[in-house]
């Protein structure tokens, strides 16, 4: 059975028709890229399986299960993150307070998840009592995977983690993600095609809203008719 | 010429006031900064918490205890509010129907006290405990103001723990910021502004409840405070309880200063107070720009 599904997927936002019919399909273990121009609506797609935007007709299967219709708030307790484009680090609150946030059962993060965070992101540990606010693009960015890892939730999307980082950072980010896609499903939005053909299984490209191809990633790395037309490689 | 007695004397009266101002206003306050909702019903449910605690000090004969229990049935009017009216009215250009919303509690929560408890001004005597004078550096200094300083700090200390040592604090100061990405994390943060808004109305309760004791009971004082509050909250910075706590102090220290000093100037203070913050930092003390 596929992790996630989604079947014919529409959604408005303010009367824009966004996502005219998105189909896919995210097998358990792998990690899907989401490729596709700026306004595609790959953002949305995310959003859209969180619920903050939802469908308007279609269908989303989480292991099987309808969550089109559900509250946005019950869809991340079925075992899904987000980590948004903007990072979205709460400013107000240390690097704890953000991961403390995150935990759904509970007032601590579990030691298990805390040594896991602390084995991807080793830096972390060190950036506990700093304030989002005074955190560089690449910390935000870090606190907002680990945010995503605090419960062991079976999917995680993430939406554009390279967007505006140093190439070293995207390298560790690189390095973390490897690490994380070894127990976690992920889908991630990215425009680096450099980044997502060297650390995903599977490539969906959108384009007005649907998705128009799909494959292994390694049918995409050497085709370049389809990168010119679709990604502007 | 200003006596050391004096001055410790000016200054301890405008802290006792200026605590009555952070208890009037942080409420407000609080509720602004997580809900973007100008609840300008504030100042009835300050009214409806002087009035039912003065009740129930009759009924209940414990002065702290009605206090406490007016405080906690304001709470839950403004919960309620919360649940039936004005979560129909959250996101962007809700604004003017908010405010007409507000605008018309008022109405509504000042009429029901005029059938219950009439229109007329109740004098309140304060309890026995409360009532006379104690002498603090040479100067007499009137025991309810210590008991309001009492209160005072207490609420402080129970905002801070709130706001700084809960999971639910966590979460208040994250929804201020971004409550979408608070959604996303599985928080229902509609019981979360439910929950600030009865924190937010048993603060106006517990206020109004104080403020009874040195105003006596109307169906005006309501009214009469939310400029106060609003002047404070707008000094403090918008949705900035820290703010709205040196805001109050400011206005009560401005307030007996120039009563002090320039008598004919002392019902100007506290938009002289506002005029001078604004003009040196627009978005009030700790708002943001």
């Amino acid at each position: 059975m596929n992790l996630l599904e989604m079947q014919d997927v529409h959604t408005h936002i303010l009367g824009f028709h966004i996502l005219e019919g998105v189909s896919f399909t995210i097998p358990p273990g792998k990690l899907g890229v989401l490729l596709g121009r700026n306004g595609a609506g790959k953002s949305t797609t995310m959003k859209t399986i969180m619920g903050l935007t939802p469908a308007t007709s279609g269908r989303i299967l989480f292991k099987g299960q309808p969550i089109q219709a559900m509250r946005d708030f019950d869809i991340p307790r079925l075992g899904i993150s987000l980590v948004p484009e903007g990072r979205d680090v709460f400013s107000n609150l240390t690097v704890e307070g953000n991961l403390l946030i995150a935990v759904r059962n509970g007032k601590r993060i579990k030691k298990e998840r805390l040594d896991y965070i602390q084995a991807i992101f080793p830096p972390i540990k060190e950036l506990f009592k700093k304030k989002g606010r005074n955190l560089s693009g690449g910390e935000k960015q870090m606190v907002a995977v680990a945010r995503a890892l605090v419960n062991e939730d079976k999917l995680l999307l993430i939406d554009e983690p390279t967007k505006g980082l140093a190439p070293i950072i995207i390298e560790s980010m690189r390095l973390a993600l490897a690490e994380i896609k070894k127990n976690t499903t992920i889908l991630l939005v990215e425009q680096n095609f450099e980044f997502s053909t060297s650390i995903a299984d599977d490539y969906l490209i959108m384009e007005h809203g649907k998705i128009v191809h799909t494959g292994k990633i390694e049918e995409i790395k050497e085709n370049t008719e389809i990168q010119s037309k679709y990604l502007g490689v | 010429m200003l006596s050391s007695q004096l001055l410790v004397n000016l200054t301890i009266n405008a802290l006792s006031v200026g605590m009555l101002y952070f208890l009037l206003t942080s409420g407000f306050s609080l509720v602004f900064g997580l809900l973007r909702v100008s609840n300008f019903s504030h100042g009835s449910l300050i009214m409806w918490g002087a009035y039912m605690g003065v009740y129930f000090v009759k009924a209940l004969s414990s002065f702290s205890l009605a206090l406490i229990v007016s405080a906690v049935m304001v709470g839950i009017m403004l919960a309620l509010i919360e649940v039936f009216l004005i979560r129909r009215l959250y996101g962007h250009g809700a604004e003017l129907f908010q405010v007409l919303l507000t605008f018309g509690l008022i109405y509504i929560l000042d009429e029901i006290v005029k059938v219950i408890w009439g229109p007329a001004t109740i004098p309140v005597q304060k309890p026995a405990f409360a009532q006379g004078s104690v002498i603090i550096y040479g100067e007499p200094f009137a025991v309810y103001r210590i008991y309001i300083l009492g209160i005072g700090a207490v609420v402080s200390a129970a905002i801070y723990l709130l706001l700084n040592k809960t999971k639910i604090g966590l979460i208040i100061r994250a929804g201020i910021e971004n409550k979408d990405m608070v959604r996303a994390l599985g928080i229902n943060i509609n019981r979360v502004f439910t929950f600030v808004c009865w924190v937010g109305g048993f603060l106006a309760g517990l206020s109004g409840g104080v403020l009874a004791y040195f105003t006596g009971l109307s169906p005006e004082m309501g009214i009469n405070q939310l400029l106060t509050v609003l002047v404070i909250v707008v000094v403090g910075g918008l949705g900035s309880i820290l703010g709205s706590a040196i805001a109050a102090i400011l206005v009560a220290l401005g307030e007996a200063f120039l009563g002090f000093f320039l008598p004919e100037l002392a019902i100007l203070s506290l938009f002289i107070v506002m005029f001078i913050v604004l003009s040196i930092k627009p978005s009030g003390l700790l708002g943001e720009e």
